[in-house]
């Protein structure tokens, strides 16, 4: 027997915000631009108008959202005028992320995120956006319970359960700050900002700005405009140092049987539990900046979308951890990867390659801009001794290691990625060689793993090594019985 | 290196895609011409005309002339009990392999030409990537799709 049930009311105020927020914009260029100067009540018509009709669609859609679970599956009906209606077996669900958001934290609820297999991202989840604690505790209780009776393994143990284990990995409150400060976000944010302003273009008069800009520029003030350039920059920068202190605060990451519980977040606590038969793979980036300080970031593959909402099958495990730490931590929480792993380099005559590789799309607009730019322009001519420098150490950091039942790719430098896949896991396989690299004895593998489109590769290895990988897979029957 | 080796796809495929070759520099033709026309317009000298045509006849001659027959030359295909081998690639060589127990479903598909002369393609769909095998005998991809699902199914059992 099932009862349908409705979310807390609270779910009406953040839909109907999330809503707002979105045509807020659009309505505020519509008044200002269509007013033209001598403001009229008749401007406020058609955005009150839409203003009430997002209010009551909101409410509505409220209305009209019920849930319910039997001890199989989950329901879920949700549409205004078209009904649509979703039945999700338990043993489908590939995990549950919990957040509670700055209103469900006023009314005492979470919003809960439940990610189900399928090849379709978007269409494969459910958002219930206000539920109160008590109800998820139950329904994660039944998804369990289904599952295990599916699996006929050792009787559940309601107790055990309970017990929340000790933290396999935390963040000090100064890692959590060496997080913010060495993540790329700022990038993110000047891009966010950037795109604001297009949106805003027909209220800032560019044209005028631009031609002050211009006038600057031929004159002595360049200066001047790359300092206001860096101070946007900077400020950007702190943005975004703000944003993901808030993220990794209090993050803990623990074991619980079979599944990876990742908490984390200040203002919006955050709850990702990863299955463990989810994971597909296990991935280590370490960039410049942090592998200056000895830092790494790990991530999980796992099969499924936007758990953690970053891109689609990704999980940050360890937003920042000592690199010699990463072994042990990675072993604790899935045991069947072995990181201590001796990498095969690139042959030698791989080195050229990497070397002119960056020159072939930087030589051209160089020495253009050097060029139109001389005499001080030359300067930009540096850049090219450093593409190749750069180059050299990206074919340092590149390389492979197999093992009988796991490959190891790794490649960059910028930001230096390995991928541990496990051969179970691995989907298929790709040696590709243009006819310079056959020219070379060379060749390119890639390697899929789940969820669509996630392959690791490395460019230039041996063409036998290649070929080796490719055997590897190839042989696998053989190998198990 | 990885040898070349398995089937080869239908000669057929050459026409075909020959066909498809020329609905595309058709199409490109109509870009080109009015590209021409725009610039004529601002007296731009003839020159620039002659590159313009210029390329337009160098891509018709690679996607009719010249790349077809290579293209079929090149696509190799294996399928086994245990795996399916892909080989493909006119100035890249790319060995494409499947282990059979990955494989989610299979597709036969078949666009107006290539229903024209009797073929069909063959798509191989595994959790994560999309395979296809183009232009095989109509007879050839019923009876591949069939091994395929036959097959994948039997791995599915034995890997649990």
């Amino acid at each position: 027997m099932m009862t349908k049930r409705r979310l807390h009311p609270v779910a009406m105020v953040t839909g109907v915000g999330r809503e707002l927020k979105n045509v807020l914009l659009p309505l505020l260029v519509v008044v200002v631009a269509g007013s033209g100067g001598d403001f009229s009540w008749r401007d406020l018509v058609v955005p009150l108008l839409v203003l009430a009709y997002t209010i009551v669609a909101g409410i509505l859609s409220w209305v009209r959202f019920t849930y319910g679970w039997d001890d199989q599956t989950l329901q879920v009906e949700e549409g205004v005028f078209v009904r649509k209606k979703r039945t999700i077996p338990f043993e489908r669900i590939q995990g549950i992320s919990i957040t509670e958001g700055i209103w469900q934290r006023l009314a005492g609820v979470v919003k809960v995120h439940i990610e189900t297999a399928g090849n379709v991202p978007g269409e494969a989840e459910v958002t219930l956006a206000a539920v109160s604690r008590e109800e998820v505790r139950r329904l994660q209780r039944d998804i369990e319970q289904a599952k295990e009776q599916a699996e006929e393994s050792n009787p559940w143990n309601d107790q055990e359960k309970r017990l929340l284990s000790p933290p396999l990995f935390t963040l000090s409150v100064k890692e959590v700050w060496l997080a913010a400060v060495t993540s790329g976000g700022a990038f993110g944010v000047v891009a966010a900002v950037w795109a604001f302003l297009s949106q805003l273009g027909d209220l800032i008069p560019y044209e005028a700005l631009f031609r002050n800009v211009q006038a600057t520029w031929n004159g002595h003030g360049r200066w001047y405009i790359g300092i206001i350039g860096l101070v946007v920059l900077l400020a950007a920068y702190g943005v975004a140092i703000v944003q993901n202190m808030i993220r990794f605060a209090s993050f803990a990451v623990r074991k619980q049987e079979d599944t990876i519980v990742i908490t984390r977040g200040w203002l919006e606590r955050k709850t990702v539990s990863v299955p463990i038969g989810r994971v597909q793979g296990v991935m280590i980036h370490e960039s410049w900046l942090r592998r200056l300080f000895g830092y790494a970031t790990v991530s999980l593959i796992h099969a499924g979308g936007a758990l953690d909402g970053g891109p689609p099958g990704d999980v940050v495990l360890c937003p920042l951890v000592k690199k010699e730490r990463v072994s042990s931590i990675v072993h604790a929480c899935l045991p069947e990867y072995d990181l201590d792993v001796t990498f095969h380099p690139l042959p030698e005559r791989a080195k050229i390659r990497y070397m002119l590789r960056p020159l072939y799309w930087l030589m051209v607009p160089v020495l253009l801009a050097a060029y139109i730019e001389r005499p001080w322009g030359a300067g930009l001519l540096l850049v090219l001794p450093l593409a190749v420098w750069i180059g050299v150490r990206r074919y340092r950091a590149a390389g492979w290691a197999l093992s009988s039942r796991q490959l190891t790719l790794r490649s960059g430098w910028f930001r230096q990625t390995t991928t541990y896949m496990l051969k179970r896991r691995l989907q298929s396989i790709e040696v590709s060689a243009t006819w310079w690299q056959k020219r070379k004895r060379l060749a390119t593998i890639s390697a899929a793993v789940m969820p669509l489109g996630t392959s690791a590769r490395v460019v230039d290895v041996d063409g036998q090594d290649a070929a080796a990988v490719y055997r590897w897979l190839q042989a696998e029957r053989k190998d198990e019985t | 290196m990885l040898r070349n080796s398995g089937k080869p796809i239908s000669e057929k495929a050459i026409t075909v895609w020959r066909l498809t070759g020329v609905l595309v520099t058709l199409a490109s033709g109509g870009v080109v011409g009015g590209i021409a026309w725009f610039l004529s317009r601002f007296h731009v000298p003839k020159w620039w005309l002659v590159v313009l045509v210029g390329i337009w006849v160098v891509e018709a001659i690679l996607w009719v002339g010249w790349l077809p027959p290579l293209r079929q030359k090149r696509w190799r295909y294996d399928i086994r009990e245990e795996e399916i081998e892909i080989q493909h690639g006119v100035w890249s060589t790319t060995w494409t392999l499947v282990p059979m127990n990955r494989v989610q479903h299979v597709d036969v598909r078949q666009g107006p030409f290539l229903k024209r002369y009797g073929l069909a393609s063959v798509v191989i769909f595994t959790a994560a990537t999309v395979h296809e095998i183009p232009a095989l005998s109509e007879p050839e991809a019923e009876k591949l799709c069939r091994l395929i699902a036959e097959w994948a199914k039997v791995a599915d059992r034995n890997d649990d």
